[in-house]
């Protein structure tokens, strides 16, 4: 969590005063929900992810300077630098895709639990999208198939309770995103996505039903954005008074508060898992500003891998 | 020996190609310090204050209020001793 916080903050501070260019779309706030699906997850299950998905990635175990170097468009990247944030691809820590477009993600999630499904391998699928993915068919359609064909998918939705810059309520007629799985007859529950705990139990549980052959579940994680849609969202549409209601549940400093409370952590421990934090995205940064961007040799590679009958 | 941090124009929004400068906060010759807000561009339709890339003396560039500049272009730069 404060790995993926660091990152997201040392971006938003850089691109705002000139130091480097980017396009990104903050994870701030979400992290908690990234820290549970991660830690739920085998190295070699897959994750699914969206363009506001650095927080998955960090909470996958992609390197950082994979993640910062794509998004800087530099070779060292992990699509070398010619995806960019939408569309970071890191095979090693199994992040197959990472799309732009919302909804994209969910029938991809379903082909690769149905190639694990055909090639009798036990690894499982996780997906993750935002409250908007939902209302688009091809969430439905990917839904449906998966419960269809019992395929070992977990849908996690990132309920950050605004699509974009429309509020939830203005575009679904439904209380609970988690009441969607209820048209496929799928297994699920809607976590308090600020908790990592919560999260966690829920996707363990998940990823265990998904092994054994027992189908995909939907995960409501419901959270928010603290940054807006992009970075520069001056999110003038946003009652200021949500918004500051919503800092109240930051995961970061409240997990950080149960950790001390409940004993498990010292406040120093504390102290030096953030320091760490900030030291290892410093290093990774000062790395990727150093990298070359891609060659122009790299514009035809990882394009087809035949090009027999491809125009040049 | 003094080092160079060159003050650069921010991509401050996704669709942010250039900007309009429009005043420094802090005059030439001055010390600022990093994080602080130095100059003010609109983009947008909205102002945003620019900070400061790092502590040390700044020397303005060429930016003329009103002017528009791409982002990227090097408008200031900082002298840390």
């Amino acid at each position: 969590m404060t790995l993926a916080q660091a990152v997201d903050a040392r971006l938003r501070k850089g691109i705002g005063r000139g130091e480097f260019f980017a396009v990104i779309w903050p994870s701030r706030g979400q992290e908690a929900v990234a820290a549970g699906v991660g830690a739920a997850l085998r190295r070699d299950d897959r994750l699914v992810t969206t363009y506001r998905g650095i927080h998955d990635l960090v909470g996958k175990g992609v390197p950082l300077t994979e993640i910062l170097g794509e998004i800087m468009g530099k070779s060292i990247g992990a699509s070398r630098g010619k995806g960019g944030t939408m569309h970071i691809t890191a095979p090693e820590q199994g992040v197959a895709l990472t799309t732009g477009i919302v909804g994209a993600g969910v029938p991809v999630a379903v082909g690769l639990a149905l190639a694990a499904k055909q090639q009798g391998s036990d690894r499982v699928t996780a997906v993750c999208f935002g409250d908007g993915a939902t209302n688009t068919g091809s969430f439905h359609e990917g839904m449906n198939l998966a419960s269809t064909w019992q395929l070992p998918v977990v849908f996690v939705c990132q309920n950050n309770l605004w699509a974009e810059m429309t509020p939830i309520g203005d575009t679904m007629n439904i209380d609970q995103v988690v009441d969607r799985r209820l048209a496929y007859a799928m297994p699920g529950e809607r976590v308090d996505g600020n908790d990592p705990e919560a999260v966690h139990r829920a996707v363990t549980a998940a990823v265990e039903r998904g092994r054994s052959g027992g189908g995909p579940t939907f995960i409501e994680a419901v959270t928010f954005r603290f940054e807006g849609h992009y970075f520069g969202d001056q999110q003038k549409y946003l009652p200021a008074e949500e918004l500051a209601a919503a800092k109240e549940a930051d995961p970061i400093p409240r997990y950080r508060q149960k950790l001390l409370d409940s004993g498990a952590l010292s406040a120093d421990e504390l102290t030096a898992i953030d320091e760490d934090a900030t030291a290892q995205v410093e290093a990774a940064l000062a790395e990727v500003l150093a990298a070359p961007a891609p060659d122009l040799a790299e514009l035809d590679q990882d394009v087809f891998v035949n090009m027999e009958g491809i125009p040049s | 020996m003094t080092q160079k941090v060159p003050v650069q124009v921010p991509k401050l929004t996704m669709a942010t190609t250039e900007v309009t400068f429009l005043e420094w906060l802090v005059e030439d010759g001055q010390p600022v310090e990093e994080e602080q807000p130095i100059y003010v561009v609109a983009t947008d339709k909205v102002e945003n204050e620019v900070a400061a890339p790092a502590s040390g003396i700044l020397r303005h560039g060429t930016a003329e209020p009103e002017e528009v500049y791409p982002v990227g272009t090097e408008i200031a730069a900082i002298e840390v001793p």
